[in-house]
């Protein structure tokens, strides 16, 4: 058993920021003086008697995300629990990280979901030319896109003559003028501007889209940071905002070194990764953009549980699939059936790139709200 | 309970406990913890957890065992500055400027217009001009319910518990609230009210915890009954598919409307006829066999109670 000292305390806070627990400096103030209150700290006899207690206390403070109870059990046992091996990677700084592993699906299916139906490609994506007229495309579609799924309106109300009429202001306005009310006053509530994730499903069997695609992040650059995030995923999910703000050259360099270009698709996996991981980059106003043909042999119910979970975080989840605008479309595969029980529509991967295909679904998305 | 004065600075874990249990509310360690941090830390408790698990009443049974005042505000959407903090009541200054025109300088009727007895105080103004000598509990419920920028006000308000009125001027908290906010996550809380608050999340009590708490809240209640409620709540829970799963204020009512059409135990005909106390959306009905949760429960299938159904 390690006491509950400061050097320790603050030990034990690097390991969790390490494994991505959003701890800030006045959560840590807040676990000290906890442990303060509750008789613990500096006290061997009262760590070990109250274990029970101390957990709770450090729970309490330092983690305010019930999907991370698990990872903070184990790290807290590891770390107060256990001194040996630790002991050695802290005192030398070594990072120290812990994985909690999902269900264990059936053996068969854990293989297929690795390797998708299509061959792992080894190669790298290929170059892609766009001119100035796309650019400005993609981001009159983001616009009206944003413009079409507004997040919820605030609060804060700015006066307009086409709002509903506001006593409040009317009489506060009546005041200046000793109680006449000389105009009634007018507004309505301001709407916040849109911010959008965008999941690009990079596996081998989207790479016949991976132009339209490349075009799409190309046009993203020189956009306000923040107001997208891109994370691209095959069997693992990794963020390429700021690749994607950097240029062409440095997202090649970003899938070359992460080695999931064209490799097989893990969606539930991604998206467990991404709210587990990620969470941060996820705001409740964002909507959500997955690009994705479906195809995937992943844990299932580890998709379903992630889609759940990023549908009560984020506002819109949309769907983009390369098949989405052909004939005869529906979503067959199991992949699909699941992900429209959660997502708020299935629609074609144009809409991104093709303003005559975004005019043609605008309505559909008006009803989205 | 004991008409005793409860002094918060020699509260303990064990306390806290005790003082729930005395008014019928059947806490853990864990939240018995998690109070006690939060009044001796001076910081708001962050509770989260699914519907009906006793997140509200956790607040309203904290408020009655330190005998206290519970000021609520109830979070909805659209919900702003003028209905949590104050609002000037307008109408009542209009007439007093009417009144006050002929008689009195400009000067005068604003002093006169902006003094207290013009503002309408909302719970977040009340909480923080409270003149009692123990600070009140202040529920702040269903807070994701509210708009991110409602939060924003909040984050102002819950690191000072202070409150500017440009007209009077800044006014302190002379005793910091109890601050409990819930939160049914139906979205995500920010970021910097996560921060600033302690964090609890409640779910589905144990079984031994949740059986006592209908002893408790259902008195003379059959301990076949109980322990059979208790557990087909159990069941109900785990299948698959169920949308909205029955919390601790389910079990409570379904083991009073059980106890009240005269059953001693659960049958599948019981199960029938009150399943809708449980379950409150139609696919979710279709979804629970009674068959199944009697065997589940491992009580009898089609046997009717000894004290029967009444006419």
């Amino acid at each position: 058993m390690r006491e509950a000292t400061l050097e320790n305390l603050i030990d034990f806070i690097r390991i969790l920021r390490e494994n991505g627990f959003r701890v800030g400096i006045s959560e840590d103030i807040d676990a000290y003086n906890a442990i303060n209150e509750l008789g613990i700290f500096g006290d061997i006899r009262s760590t070990y008697y109250r274990v029970g207690d101390f957990r709770e206390a450090l729970r309490i403070t330092l983690v305010k995300d019930p999907n991370l109870y698990e990872l903070f059990d184990k790290l807290f046992d590891m770390y107060w629990l256990t001194d040996l091996d630790m002991r050695h990677r802290i005192e030398n700084k070594v990072k120290v990280e812990v994985v909690i592993e999902g269900e264990t699906p059936d053996p068969i299916k854990k293989f297929l979901s690795i390797y998708s139906p299509l061959e792992i490609r080894g190669r790298s994506p290929r170059d892609v030319m766009i001119d100035p007229g796309v650019r400005n495309t993609v981001r009159r579609i983001l616009r009206m896109i944003g413009k079409k799924i507004p997040t919820r309106p605030g609060v804060r109300r700015a006066i307009s003559s086409k709002g509903e009429i506001n006593f409040p202001l009317s009489y506060r306005e009546a005041i200046s003028t000793l109680g006449d009310i000389v105009k009634l006053k007018r507004a309505k509530k301001k709407i916040s501007r849109a911010h959008f994730v965008f999941l690009i499903d990079i596996s081998g069997s989207m790479e016949d889209a991976w132009v339209s695609i490349a075009k799409f992040l190309k046009a993203l650059k020189g956009l306000p940071t923040s107001s997208y995030e891109v994370f691209l995923f095959s069997t693992d999910l990794i963020r390429a905002t700021e690749a994607v703000q950097m240029g062409e050259r440095a997202v090649r360099d970003l899938l070359v070194r992460s080695g999931i270009w064209g490799s097989g698709t893990r969606i539930g996996e991604s998206l467990y990764k991404l709210i587990g991981f990620y969470r941060g980059f996820l705001r409740s106003k964002s909507i959500v953009l997955i690009i994705s043909d479906g195809w995937d042999l992943g844990d299932l119910k580890l998709l379903e549980k992630s889609l759940a979970e990023l549908k009560r975080i984020v506002n819109k989840i949309l769907w983009l699939s390369p098949h989405a605008g052909k004939k005869g479309f529906v979503p067959e595969t199991l992949c699909l059936k699941i992900a429209s029980r959660y997502v708020d529509a299935i629609l074609p991967t144009e809409l991104l790139y093709d303003i005559i295909t975004l005019r043609r679904y605008l309505k559909k998305l008006s009803t989205l709200l | 309970m004991m008409n005793v004065e409860i002094d918060l600075n020699s509260l303990s874990v064990e306390e806290i406990l005790r003082l729930l249990e005395s008014v019928g509310y059947i806490a853990d360690r864990r939240i018995a913890t998690a109070v006690y941090l939060a009044i001796r830390l001076e910081k708001p408790l962050l509770i989260e957890g699914e519907p009906g698990c006793g997140k509200t009443e956790l607040a309203k049974a904290l408020a009655e065992a330190l005998r206290t005042e519970l000021i609520r505000l109830q979070c909805y959407e659209g919900l702003d500055a003028s209905k949590a903090l104050y609002e000037w009541d307008y109408p009542r200054q209009l007439i007093a400027i009417r009144l006050l025109e002929r008689s009195s300088s400009p000067e005068e009727i604003e002093k006169e217009i902006y003094s207290e007895k013009y503002l309408l105080k909302r719970p977040l103004l009340k909480a923080v001009m409270g003149n009692s000598s123990k600070p009140p509990v202040l529920l702040i419920d269903e807070v994701d319910r509210a708009d991110e920028e409602f939060e924003a006000l909040l984050l102002e308000f819950l690191s000072e518990f202070q409150i500017t009125i440009p007209e009077i001027g800044s006014i302190r908290a002379s005793k910091k609230p109890i601050v409990i906010l819930t939160s049914n996550r139906t979205r995500e809380v920010g970021d910097g009210l996560r921060r600033r608050c302690l964090y609890l999340y409640l779910s589905y009590p144990e079984r031994d915890r949740e059986l006592e708490i209908v002893r408790r809240k259902v008195p003379n209640i059959s301990e076949k009954l109980a322990n059979h409620v208790v557990d087909a709540i159990r069941v109900i829970r785990s299948i698959d598919g169920i949308a909205k799963k029955p919390g601790i204020s389910e079990t409570i009512e379904w083991a009073k409307a059980l106890k009240e059409l005269g059953y001693e135990e659960l049958t599948e005909e019981a199960i029938k006829n009150t399943i809708y106390v449980v379950l409150k959306l139609p696919e979710d009905i279709e979804r629970v066999d009674p068959s199944y949760i009697i065997s589940k429960i491992g009580g009898q299938s089609v046997e009717r109670s000894n004290a029967g159904k009444p006419n």
